[in-house]
């Protein structure tokens, strides 16, 4: 901002020197001046007065139009600017003006005060920021035909409604304008003020626009002819947005504290006698070009309210058409099918161990007796092979069949593929010779094989870890027990910590924890690949390690603390009563 | 297998300050795991878990071994307290039994004569210790055999010396037909093979570590017993148990193949039970015949493979301070540069560590699993490609959930009745020899019986089912494994063949398959049931899932309904497939309505070229009408 008034009140050119009257009295309307200089420039004439009542463009301030009558001649006052720190009158001339002659000037009034009342409204908008946003920085300012200041920083577009009540109330108190405007701009700043802030009138906050690092707050004034036409109930949509505000924040209110029936809280909130309704039939009183924000704020808060009567669920619908629903009726579901509990173990199983690495594969249910006991390092008759209480579909000849007892078949036949490293997870279907209420003939295991150079018990221990914290919760942990497995050596019973007591094996009133044996639940069988059974499999002991573990799924699932299932045949009942429980 | 271990007896050979809930949860954690404590007359009874393997901790004085390796560790005093043996008065004549085993079967026989015995109850303090591991008290002489198997770890066995008429015996293999009487009364006929004694005349008078035989067994009138343990094959005791189903104490520790070294431990300790408590006086010489001495092989492990095992760095001291406690001797080798342990186990352990890995296990059970820190796998992962089955089957049963159908999962095995009921074929299928029950004998090769049973039973609490299954059926191959198809049965009840037909083809619609859903199964009815098969395995190797971008017509496409008269049972099918095929701008035809004898059929002309005038679709739809009428006899109806 070029700001003559920074050097005092004259300005000095050479021998020529400029009194700038308008900022000693702004209001003076009228002044007898004597001409310094009058010369063509172009098609135009440039006067220069000893001293000036027209303020020139500057300080975001417009600049006056007026005249200057001299004996003979006279002088229309176009555009008024500082030049080299003169006051240059551009206009066009009827007449000839003489050096040294006095002259009467007079400014065009109206658009004089316009220009101060939009400047000082400036200011006052101003003050209204600094009190809303505080942390912003001006850093210019226009007052002319779509006036707005702009300021470093940002600002949300919904304080339009603040800083307008605050630039109004300023307005309100009627200040004088010798005003202390901070770091923004000093009063004066060059620019011409109304004396009082009434004089400026209501203050309309019409946008508040970000552009990067920028923003502008555009305000604009009512103009002297238009306050005369409009009644005393104008609103500025700001305004009206503001009451709306206040009536929806009063309808919920009423709506949540509301012992009234639906039907009658719903015409009390939004009927036609509701404050809701009135504000709506005032958006008469808002200039036209503004109404259409004012009809998103209405929608808005009508939908709003609305939204907290459906809440406040004694709410009913009136249709028109239709007449009244019982919308406590229940509503029409989408077909609902269930997944059979295994498969849903299953699917989350196969996630979690996706996750690091571990891929679902495939291996037959009925196998040679080689991939199911052999090659896992039971020979045939051995004392080992009790443990699986094993269907046998041929066992005579050298070609045995078995029903596999376990996933663990799996093992060997993985590492037949030959790609290294391994990261399998077998889940498959499983045969015993057992029924009871926690053996089924049928079951599904999940089976894991890992094989790759430097596997140690430290990895199987982390990939149990994991997954426990991930399918029963992370205050889940684990603990190995020494076990004895033909094709794992160390071989590991794998326990996890009660869901109930949390291994404490008490339970907080003190009473022993039914759930578990002593704080820990039996999960699963493990161990690292016995160096036979990686030779079985074609891959050399010496360079690959590996370790593998299988787990029961319905045992694993039972095991989640809130299913409440204490029999495993239950699973297979294939009553749909069961299975839509889940 | 689970053995009870009086804590007060434990404690005979174990001096610890270690208190009986700091025994459970230290052995649990490195060694025997101790499942459940039971408080039995002020006295505290362990159930132990003893793994197969570990068939030299099944015993007081095994567990008391194990304990004082593994309760240091946690900070206890433990000391192993060695049996005492007793220095027995043997008799310079020789046993007067001629015993044989010129085959060996027997690792080592020790035997004893005791005379004049005192044959009645034991006393009490014997007897409570029997009550408290389970062992019914009988009477002196049993239960001091039975006595000395829990406390050593070895079984043991008494003769009625004086029914050895013969005084031979002779370890001899059982020839198929031969018949006994065991001590209990019961008559078993022998497959052949099993481990016998003979009396030298062809009389069978023990089974031996397995159970006694009627013949010779302690009776009411022993007056003299022979005190017999004898070690032998393994393999031979499991055959015999198993074969007979004579699952004894006895049998399940020799079929695991006990420390023979024991066995002289054990007829020490019952002789000098048996002459303090019968009373009875030692008649002869220690009789010890022990060709099967064990040599425990010694194992060389580096100590890079020791801790790149475990997972953890541990001191090179440590590992050899475990290993001894745990009775291993240990060398250091001098020859490789790297350092290695020669480890030799002791005999009680000569069967069980014989690799590496064994010692890995040692170190790292007694070091302390849970010592031990969990890490995710670093490695880099696998290249491979998944089995695009896994993510149909879900594909579909996730939409089946969603389309409103529950999931059943029926048992793999049918009955036979099922089999004949379905006309499936029994000689091709494969067929359990050990049934459980006959409810489950054959691999289904349908999921029809098992599928429709199961809605079966559904019926009687529901009457509208919606239910599928995907799981496998067992195709038969001869002289091979089934062959293991992927096969979707869906069930509605009544008669809704459209529906099955529609659902079918909209899962076949998602695998992009160009060809019709009899390629892949059937819509079926079984009485009031509607059934839809689908093999998932064919449609998979079918699939096309990769869908294809045809550009979006930018011309609107002409759309109009011909109605046609058609003849009785007209099959419409043919008619659409031929009249879409008639011509390139024939886009789509849909069957729209069916009324009586009229197939309305909605049509959409498209020419991704241009808008489509009526002078363009005239010729087409007399070439449709033409068609339906040479074709298949419909007759464009006139409005």
């Amino acid at each position: 901002m070029t700001n003559p008034a920074k050097r005092g009140f004259l300005l000095y050119n050479g021998e020529n020197m400029t009194e700038l009257v308008y900022l000693t009295d702004s209001y003076k309307k009228e002044l007898t001046a004597k001409i310094i200089s009058c010369e063509k420039k172009g098609n135009q004439w440039e006067i220069v007065l000893d001293k000036t009542i027209f303020y020139p463009e500057g300080g975001g301030q417009p600049s006056d139009k007026g005249e200057i009558i001299g004996k003979n001649g006279r002088v229309h006052v176009k555009h008024v600017r500082l030049r080299d720190d003169i006051v240059v009158h551009e206009a066009s001339l009827d007449g000839t003006l003489a050096k040294g002659e006095a002259v009467e000037c007079t400014i065009d009034w109206s658009l004089r005060y316009s220009n101060m009342r939009v400047h000082s409204a400036g200011h006052i908008v101003h003050e209204a920021v600094k009190l809303v946003a505080p942390q912003l920085t001006p850093i210019k300012a226009a007052h002319g035909s779509k006036p707005f200041i702009q300021y470093g920083g940002s600002l949300t577009i919904d304080k339009n409604f603040a800083i307008e009540k605050e630039a109004n109330v300023i307005v309100e108190k009627n200040v004088p304008l010798i005003l202390t405007v901070g770091d923004f701009s000093p009063m004066p700043d060059g620019g011409t003020q109304v004396k009082e802030s009434q004089e400026v009138g209501p203050i309309t906050i019409t946008e508040i626009e970000n552009t990067g690092d920028h923003v502008r707050v555009y305000y604009r004034i009512e103009t002297a002819q238009k306050e005369a036409e409009v009644s005393a109930e104008t609103l500025t949509a700001a305004q009206l947005t503001g009451i709306l505000l206040d009536t929806q924040q009063d309808a919920l209110q009423t709506i949540n504290s509301s012992t009234l029936p639906a039907d009658q809280l719903r015409l009390t909130v939004l009927g036609s006698k509701s404050n809701f309704a009135k504000d709506t039939r005032r958006i008469t009183d808002v200039p036209p070009a503004n109404r259409q924000s004012v009809g998103i704020v209405i929608n808005q808060v009508k939908k709003t309210i609305e939204e907290a009567l459906l809440r406040n669920s004694r709410f009913e619908v009136r249709n028109s058409k239709e007449g009244w629903i019982d919308v406590t009726m229940p509503g029409v579901k989408p077909p609902e099918g269930h997944l059979h509990i295994v498969t849903q173990a299953i699917m989350e199983i196969t996630r979690i161990f996706e996750r690091i690495g571990f891929t679902r594969v495939r291996h037959p249910e009925v196998d040679w007796d080689w991939y199911a006991f052999e090659s896992l390092n039971m020979a045939k008759n051995h004392p080992a092979r009790d443990e699986w209480e094993t269907f046998f579909i041929s066992s005579k000849g050298v070609k045995q069949i078995v029903l596999t007892p376990h996933t663990s078949n799996g093992q060997v036949r993985e590492m037949e593929k030959g790609k290294l490293p391994i990261r399998m997870i077998n889940i498959a279907k499983c045969y015993r010779r057992q029924i009871d209420v926690s053996h089924t003939p049928m079951f599904h295991q999940f089976e894991g094989l890992y094989v790759d150079k430097g596997v140690t018990i430290a990895h199987l221990k982390g990939v149990f870890d994991y997954f426990v914290k991930q399918f029963y919760g992370p205050n889940r942990t684990i603990r190995l027990r020494p076990f004895h497995f033909q094709f794992t050596e160390p071989s590991f019973e794998v326990d996890i910590n009660c869901g109930i007591c949390l291994g404490k094996g008490i339970l907080p009133n003190g009473q022993k924890c039914r759930l578990c044996k002593e704080g820990w639940l039996e999960m699963a069988g493990s161990g690292m690949v016995h160096p036979v059974v990686l030779r079985n499999g074609g891959i050399d002991p010496e360079k690959y390690s590996g370790f593998a573990f299988g787990w029961g799924v319905e045992r694993a699932y039972m095991m989640k603390n809130d299913t409440k299932l204490d029999d495993i045949r239950l699973i297979y009942s294939n009553d749909l009563r069961f299975l839509e429980q889940f | 297998m689970n053995i009870k271990i009086p804590d007060s007896w434990l404690r005979e050979y174990l001096k610890t300050n270690a208190k009986p809930h700091d025994i459970q949860r230290c052995l649990s954690l490195c060694g025997p795991s101790i499942e459940r404590t039971e408080a039995i007359n002020g006295d505290v009874v362990y159930d132990v878990e003893v793994t197969t393997n570990r068939v030299d901790s099944f015993s007081i004085y095994g567990m008391a071994r194990e304990a004082a390796a593994i309760l240091p560790e946690f900070g206890y005093k433990a000391e192993l307290k060695p049996f005492k043996l007793p220095t027995i008065s043997q008799k310079q004549q020789k046993l007067d039994i001629n015993i044989l085993d010129t085959k060996q079967y027997c690792r080592r026989i020790v035997a004893i004569k005791i005379s004049h015995i005192r044959l009645g109850p034991s006393p009490q303090w014997l007897r409570t210790r029997l009550e408290k591991v389970g062992q019914r008290p009988l009477n002196n002489i049993i239960d001091i055999t039975n006595y000395v198997m829990w406390e050593t770890g070895h079984p043991c066995h008494a003769f009625d010396y004086d029914l050895l008429k013969n005084k031979t015996i002779i370890v001899r293999e059982a020839k198929r037909g031969e018949h006994m009487v065991t001590l209990d009364n019961k008559r078993y006929a022998l497959r052949g093979k099993e481990l016998v004694f003979d009396d030298g005349k062809g009389n069978i008078i023990d089974l031996p570590g397995i159970m006694g035989t009627a013949n010779t067994v302690i009776t009411d009138q022993t007056k003299n017993v022979l005190l017999f343990v004898e070690n032998s094959d393994p393999v031979h005791i499991r055959y015999g148990s198993m074969g007979l189903g004579i699952r004894t104490q006895a049998a399940t520790i020799n079929e695991k193949g006990p420390d023979p070294e024991t066995a002289y431990t054990a007829i020490v300790r019952a002789t000098s039970l048996a002459t303090e408590i019968t009373n009875g006086t030692i008649e002869s010489k220690l009789f010890d015949m022990y060709p099967g001495k064990m040599q425990p092989a010694t194992i060389s492990v580096s100590h890079t493979k020791l801790t790149s095992h475990i997972g953890v760095a541990i001191e090179a001291k440590r590992i050899s301070t475990i290993l001894n406690k745990l009775g291993f001797s240990v060398k250091k080798s001098s020859k490789k540069e790297e350092h290695t342990y020669m480890v030799t186990p002791p005999s009680w352990r000569s069967t069980d560590i014989t690799i590496p890995e064994d010692i890995v296990e040692e170190v790292a059970r007694i070091y302390g699993y849970h010592n031990i820190p969990s890490r995710l796998p670093e490695g880099e992962l696998p290249l491979i490609q998944a089995d695009p089955e896994f993510r149909w089957e879900e594909e579909i049963k996730i939409r089946l959930r969603d389309w409103g159908y529950t999931e059943l999962l029926t048992y793999s095995m049918i009955s036979e009745s099922q089999m004949d009921e379905f006309h499936l074929d029994k000689t091709s299928s494969y067929k359990i020899e050990n049934p459980l029950s006959e409810e489950w004998v054959h691999m289904r090769p349908s999921l029809r019986p098992g599928f429709l049973s199961a809605m079966k039973e559904n019926l009687s609490h529901a009457n509208d089912l919606r239910v599928f299954e995907l799981s496998k059926i067992y195709r038969f191959r001869k002289g091979d494994l089934p062959d293991e198809e992927d096969v979707l049965i869906v069930g509605l009840t009544e008669n809704r063949f459209f529906e099955a037909k529609g659902l079918g083809e909209a899962i076949l619609g998602l695998f992009g398959t160009p060809c019709a859903l009899d390629a892949y199964g059937s819509v079926t009815r079984e009485g009031e049931i509607t059934l839809l098969e689908l093999s998932v395995t064919k449609l998979v190797r079918d699939a096309k899932p990769i869908k294809k971008y045809t550009p979006i017509p930018k011309y609107p496409p002409v759309v109009e309904d011909l109605a046609f008269i058609v003849p009785d049972r007209f099959e419409i099918g043919p008619l659409i497939l031929a009249l879409k095929q008639a011509h390139p701008l024939v886009a789509s035809i849909t069957l729209l309505d069916v009324h009586e004898d009229t197939r309305t059929l909605h049509i959409t002309y498209q020419n991704p070229e241009k808008n489509l005038t009526n002078e363009d679709v005239i010729p087409i739809r007399e070439k449709l009408i033409r068609l339906a009428k040479d074709e298949s006899g419909a007759i464009l109806k006139s409005s």
